[in-house]
Order: structure tokens, then sequence, then C-alpha cells
């Protein structure tokens, strides 16, 4: 058994291939043996948040306001098939995704628990897309990551009670994927404010600092006429140098503003647990030195751990593999160049790409069910259907629209509307424009199918 | 050092010139203000207003059951009538004192349409004791349609009839109890203002909790609730509906539906020009929108909006909803439709203008 273990934790790609020369290029950034510290810190921190995360969930009654309560769930494209549990399983499932998280930050049959709480996370998020928030997918992506690597190789109780081998290193790609997956969180939404509304009309924060006015002493700040050019172009910045601030010598600096920077967010908006996650995710940058001192205060550390001592050198496979992910991290949020059009306007390949409160968009969506036969039409009352953030999503994106539309037609023809047709009324106001139509309002949505292509009915961004 | 040095002078220059900005713009962002002004000059006096009629009406119930003749049932209307028309001024107001346990003070007090076949059970239990008819979650037995219904459900020599003597004993208590019920539940949260003032005026962020949030979304909530449920299920317009529904009407058997509406679309928009029960101008919505960026023009378009509607409203005539949506929904319907058109302005523009949180349920977002 214990040499399974062994195999399990052992160094991924890095093993037995002969070094050649297209390896020779990456093959410090995959294969240098590195300490484990950032990534046992990396994993500790992460458990606690996601532990934290979870049981807040819970205890919000989210649960029920939003994956049990409502009687329609808008599904991700080619995972309709996920669908809510019964009350009682699916708080199982979130408990046990709390335990799980749990096992993630005390290293404790590691492996089963990240691969538990990787699981147990997506499903619930891929119920229902009204609540998409980029730092959920993060999480996604950060717990799919810790499925893969060792990093319960010490500072655990796997290590401590000598379920694996403990080790003082591990292969470089471990800890290197982890920090390109934040640095790219970082930069691409820092790419995205480079437009522009967000730099130049300094929108939207023209219309969110005001809004915070209230704070004692940060109060007048939010009002003076050129804060929101200031925070714009602050915030830009600091997005696009942050994660390279937290990898030199000023790692301490840029600390610092990443507290100050998620402070001030989490202040002022309703952004929940992101702003801890972020803080609390970024010391997989600092010198090793620090993450040492920090790491000393744990009881489980193991000093007697085994060196790395296998030759090091890639396998072509794994190495494959995570080149692949990294391309795809790279590419896949700039597949809105497919699309026509304003891409804040229609939303088009808006999601999964790290364009984080980049923009103020609020919508007025009326449905009308046409019966076929008799011809009449009458308006829906979308509070019967949906809850207050559903209407809220659904009212301004597109793809939300379309299948909201078709739930509508099957729900009325069930009641007994000959051969329904679904139009909608949609007024979309940006950035604080005047709010426009927003689609073709005499098209009937049923004779669309939602798909990757271009969305012919939605009308064009007039600024 | 310098660096510091350098970064505590840029803080202070700028502190300076927001001093400077304020006194320019003279603050029009004063979310304090703005709460203060539906605080005192509107959710107050309102609620104390229903309070006065609740007890005029309780009154007129212990009058009328004392001597059940004719003078005293027109009373006992016209009493109900005020009633009915100071409940409309409170029916944006469904937060802090006015939410119960069971629901808020619209639905425990207004539900309509009422239930006829179970209040009429309901009196019939009255004589059993230890029967209260207040126990129990059925709403659409009492509050004001559950009284409408015992006083116009019939013609008024029927109605003497029921109410009097012997047996009508059973009809007089029922009413009286939930004349009491409608009496308290008032009281109550016109009582439990003015101790949840300072809370309300001190909670000024725009978040989901912030009264502005709060205020913004039962306002809307309420103008939805006017247009969809009072005007848009009796005209047949919602989907699914195949024909007109007049039993949907609110104030079914008194026929003063299209007063109530005129007077909840009043109150919906007083609270919007933040104008007293006496119409007199003061701090409102509109007054903050001018404060923001691009705030003139939507206060201009919402305007000409609330006018469309007005006039719409004031051209249904006075008989019975429940009549014209069979034989003259014309006038209904193009209120409702103007009403559609005014919402996109609330839901939409204002809300993201003011960066006010409109999910009245928690939730993160980013």
């Amino acid at each position: 058994m214990k040499s399974d273990h062994q195999l399990t934790y052992n160094t991924g790609p890095c093993r037995n291939a002969k070094p050649d020369l297209f390896y020779k290029i990456p093959g410090n950034w995959f294969c240098a043996s590195v300490a484990i510290e950032p990534l046992a810190l990396f994993r500790i921190l992460f458990g606690l948040m996601m532990l934290i995360g979870t049981l807040r969930f819970i205890g919000l009654g989210w649960i029920d306001d939003q994956l049990l309560n409502p009687a329609f769930h808008f599904t991700y494209y080619g995972f309709a098939w996920v669908k809510p549990f019964g009350r009682e399983l699916m708080y199982a499932w979130f408990f046990l995704m709390a335990a799980a998280a749990c096992g993630i930050m005390l290293g404790w049959h590691y492996r089963l628990s990240a691969v538990i709480f990787f699981v147990t996370f997506t499903y619930a998020e891929l119920i229902d897309k009204t609540y998409y928030l980029n730092h959920y997918y993060f999480i996604v992506l950060a717990s799919f990551l810790l499925c893969c690597v060792p990093a319960a190789a010490n500072y655990s109780l796997d290590a401590f009670y000598g379920r694996v081998r403990p080790r003082s290193e591990i292969p470089a790609w471990t800890i290197n994927l982890i920090r390109f997956q934040i640095g790219l969180v970082y930069v691409y939404a820092g790419l995205a404010k480079l437009n522009y509304s967000w730099l130049i009309e300094a929108m939207p924060l023209r219309i969110w600092l005001p809004a915070q006015n209230h704070w004692p002493l940060l109060g007048s700040l939010m009002e003076w006429h050129y804060s929101p050019w200031l925070f714009s172009w602050a915030g830009a910045f600091y997005d696009l140098l942050i994660p390279f601030v937290l990898a030199s010598r000023f790692w301490a600096w840029g600390f610092a503003a990443n507290i100050l920077f998620h402070a001030l967010t989490g202040l002022f908006f309703q952004i929940g647990m992101f702003p801890a996650i972020m803080v609390l995710a970024v010391p997989v940058f600092f010198p090793l030195h620090v993450q040492q001192k920090i790491l000393q205060f744990l009881p489980f550390r193991k000093t007697n751990s085994t060196e790395l001592k296998e030759p090091i050198s890639p396998a072509k496979p794994l190495i494959a593999l995570i080149l692949l992910y990294i391309i795809f991290q790279l590419l896949f949020p700039f597949r809105y160049i497919f699309y026509p059009g304003n891409r804040f306007w229609t939303e088009e390949g808006y999601r999964f790409g790290w364009r984080v409160m980049l923009m103020e968009k609020a919508g007025y969506a009326t449905f009308y069910v046409r019966d076929g036969l008799s011809g009449r039409e009458g308006a829906v009352d979308n509070r019967e259907f949906l809850n207050a953030h559903q209407e809220k999503q659904m009212s301004m994106q597109p793809d939300m629209i379309l299948e909201y539309a078709h739930f509508l037609g099957e729900y009325f023809r069930s009641k007994g509307v000959k051969n329904p047709s679904v139009r909608a009324e949609v007024y979309v106001t940006m950035n604080g424009r005047p709010s426009r139509l927003f689609i073709d309002s005499s098209a009937n949505l049923l004779d669309f199918k939602d798909d990757w292509k271009p969305k012919k009915w939605i009308l064009p961004f007039e600024p | 050092m310098k660096i510091q040095f350098w970064g505590l002078l840029l803080l202070m220059v700028m502190m300076a010139s927001c001093e400077q900005e304020k006194t320019k713009s003279g603050s029009t962002l004063d979310r304090g203000a703005l709460l203060e002004s539906f605080a005192d000059r509107l959710i107050i006096p309102s609620f104390n207003s229903l309070k006065a009629t609740a007890e005029d009406l309780y009154s007129a119930v212990q009058t009328f059951n004392a001597n059940p003749d004719l003078t005293n049932l027109q009373q006992l209307k016209a009493a109900w009538q005020a009633a009915a028309l100071a409940f409309q001024k409170v029916n944006a107001f469904n937060f802090g004192p006015a939410e119960s346990n069971t629901g808020n003070l619209t639905s425990d007090l207004a539900t309509f349409p009422s239930n006829a076949s179970t209040i009429e059970s309901f009196v019939a239990q009255m004589g059993s004791t230890g029967f209260d008819p207040l126990n129990n979650f059925s709403r659409d037995t009492r509050g004001l349609f559950g009284m409408e219904y015992l006083l116009y459900s019939q013609d008024e020599s029927s109605t003497l009839a029921a109410f009097s003597g012997t047996s009508g004993s059973t009809r007089r208590n029922y009413l009286l109890a939930i004349a009491g019920d409608f009496r308290d539940k008032s009281a109550a949260t016109a009582n439990a203002w003015p101790a949840y003032r300072s809370t309300f005026i001190n909670a000024k962020g725009t978040d989901a909790g912030g009264s502005t949030s709060q205020i913004f979304n039962h306002m809307l909530i309420s103008y939805e609730n006017v247009k969809n449920y009072k005007l848009g299920l009796p005209l047949g317009v919602r989907a699914g509906q195949t024909a007109p529904e007049p039993a949907l009407c609110e104030a079914l058997y008194s026929g003063i539906s299209v007063e109530l509406i005129r007077a909840h679309f009043e109150a919906i928009r007083s609270v919007y020009y933040g104008l007293n029960q006496y119409g007199a101008d003061g701090i409102g919505f509109d007054d903050y929108l001018r404060g923001i960026t691009n705030g003139d023009a939507l206060v201009n378009e919402t305007s000409t909006q609330f006018d469309a509607v007005r006039t719409k409203l004031q051209s249904i005539p006075l008989s019975p909803l429940s009549q014209q949506v069979i034989s003259a929904p014309q006038p209904a319907t193009e209120a409702y439709l103007a009403m559609q058109q005014l919402t996109r302005y609330i839901k939409t523009d204002m809300s993201s203008l003011m960066g006010i949180s409109i999910t009245y349920s928690s939730g993160d977002g980013d």
C-alpha cells in the first residue's frame, strides 16, 4: 500500500525521459527541484478560505435561495444535465464540500479531498449561470490544479502520520502553474480595463464611487470629481503589474497594495469572499524565507523529509497536457474577437474571461407569449418564475434571455397555449447611458437555438 | 521617508480639493437627507394617517354593531373607503416595521381577491367556543377586502338583515375581529416607526441592506404590483390568460378599484418626487438623481412618462373596473401600457445610475 502512495505523490512529468532539445527550453520551469513551501502554503490558505466560504454559503441560506427555490435554472452550454438534487442531498453535498475543503487545508487524505472539493464545487457552480462569478471560475481552476499536484507532501497530516512519503522539494511546474493562473487573473483583468470607457470616461467608477460617499474619511474622496479617473487608472495599472511586483524583491509593497486594493473593493462592492480569497492566494509568490517563516508555526511539519533524488527530466504527455492547459487559458478569454459588435453590450464570449467589475449594466425584460391559434398575446410576470438575482442577470444577457424564452414557450404550451411564440421587449442601460432596446422585439425567440454562433437578433450598440 | 511625505502631501491636497468641490456642488448626493425626507415627510405621516383611519374604522364597526341601521352602515362604508385609500400610501413601505413573520403589511391587510366561501365558513364558526378567525394563514379572509366582502357583497337591505338580530351576531363578531386586527397591525407599524427611524436614516449604504436600496426596491415591487395585479390580471393581459378576469379586481364589491389604483400610483409618484401627503415637494429620488452624471436627462424622461401614466389613469372612468374590463377595456389597457413603459426608467436606468443593488435577496457580484 505504501508504495502506491509514493507513486501517487511522485513527480509527475519529471521522470525517466531523457532531456532533448524541445524540453530544454521550458525544462527549468517544469522540472527544477524547488522547495515545497509555496505550494503547501497555498494549499493551506486556499483550503481555509474554501472552508469558510462553503460554510458561509450554507449559513446565508443560499442553498435554498439560489439552488433549490427557483422554478427554473439557467444552464451552461453543454451542462444542461446538471440539476440541483433534493434538499437533504444538496445540503449533504455542501457539507461534503466543506469537509473536503478542510481535508485540503489539513492535508488529510489530500488527493481524495481535492478531487471531492473540485467535483462538488464545480457541480454546484454549474447548476445556474445566474451566479457565475469570475472568482468562482478561479476556484474551479485552482481546485482542479490542486488535484494534480503533491501539495500535501509536507506540512500536512498525510505527511505527519506517514500516509505519504514526506518531501521537502517538488518539481517547479506544480508551483509555477498556480502562479501562472493567479497572475493570469490579474493581468487579464487589467487588459480588459484598457478600453475607452474605463480609462477616458472613467465609467463605471463615475457611477459607483459617488454611491460610496457615506463612509467616514473615504466618503469625501469618493465624491471628489477626479477620483473615478484616479481609481480607474490605478486599478488598471495595479492589475497589470501586481503579479510581477509580488514575484520581485518589492513583494512586500506589492502585498500592501494587494491588501489595500482588495480592502477597498471589498468595502465598496458586494463581492463577498473574493477579496479575502485573493489576498490569501498571493503568498504563493512570496520569497521562500518568508513562506518558511509563516509555515514554521504549523505543528505538523516533517523536517526529516526525503529530498527529491530522481533525475529531473520531463515526461512528454504530461508536459503536453500542461502546455495545453496554459494555451487554453491564454486564448479562451479572447474568443470574443470572433463575435461582431461591442463585447460589453452583447456579452458574447464574455464569461470565463476575467472581465471583473468592468461595467454598470442593467436591463428590463418583458416577455410576451402569443397563442398561435387565438392570436392573443400576454405579458409574463418574471417574478413568477425567477428570483430577483436571476431576473437581473437574465435581463441583460442574450443567452439567458433565449433560454428563458424557450422555458416560457414550453411552460405555456403545457398550460394549454396553442403553438406559442415568445418575443421579448428588453431595454438595457450600460455605463449610465439611457436604456435602449436590446434585442429585436418582434422576433420569435423560439425560432433560435443557443449555440456558439453570433446572435443576429441582438441589436447593435449605439453609443 | 521621502515617498511617505509626498504621499501625505498628495492626500492633503486631494482632501482640500474635495472640500471645495463639495461646497460647489452643494453635496447633492446626500442620502442622509434623502432618507430623512422619506422618513419624516412621507413614511411616518402616512403610517400615522393609516393608524388614524383604522381607529375610525374600528369605532365605526362598533357603532354599527351596536345599531346596524342604514345610517351607520353608510358611515361604516365611508370609514372603510377612507382606510382603503390611506392604505395605498403605505403600499410602497413594506420594510422594517411593516415586515412581519407571516409576510408584510400589504399581504396581511390588503390581500385580494377575498375568499367568500372561507369567510362564510369562518363566520359560521364564530359561534363555537375557542374559535379564533385570525389564527390561520388565510389572509384572503380578513384585512381590507375581507371587510369589503362583508359590507358590500350584498345590497344594503340584505347586508343590514344579515348583520341584525341574534342570527347576525356571528357576522358582527367576525367583522369586529378583523377590523380589530386591521387596527392593531396598522397601529403597531405606525408606533414602531419613530424608534426605527434612526436605523433607517443611518443605513446610508447603497448595498442590498442599505435604506436607499430598500425603499427603492419596495417602491418598485409596489409599482409592479399595481401594474400587474391591479390592472394586468383583471384585464387578462398576462401570459396564459385567455380572457379578462373581472373577479380578480381589487375592491370588487365596492367598485372603487380605479380610485385605489390612482391613489396607489400617486403614492409611488410621491416617493419619486418626495411629495408629502399634501403634495408639497421635498427631497425625493428626482433631486438625488439630478446630482448624478446623466441624471438630469433621466429625470426629464421619467417625468414625461410619469405624466403620461397619470393622464391615462385619469381617463379611466370611475365606474367599476370589473365591468370595464369586459365592456370597455380600452382606457384601462392604455394605462397599463403606459405603466409598462415607465417601468424601464425606474427598474433599469434609475437603479443603474444610482449604483444601488436591485437584488432584494443578497448575493455576491463581481
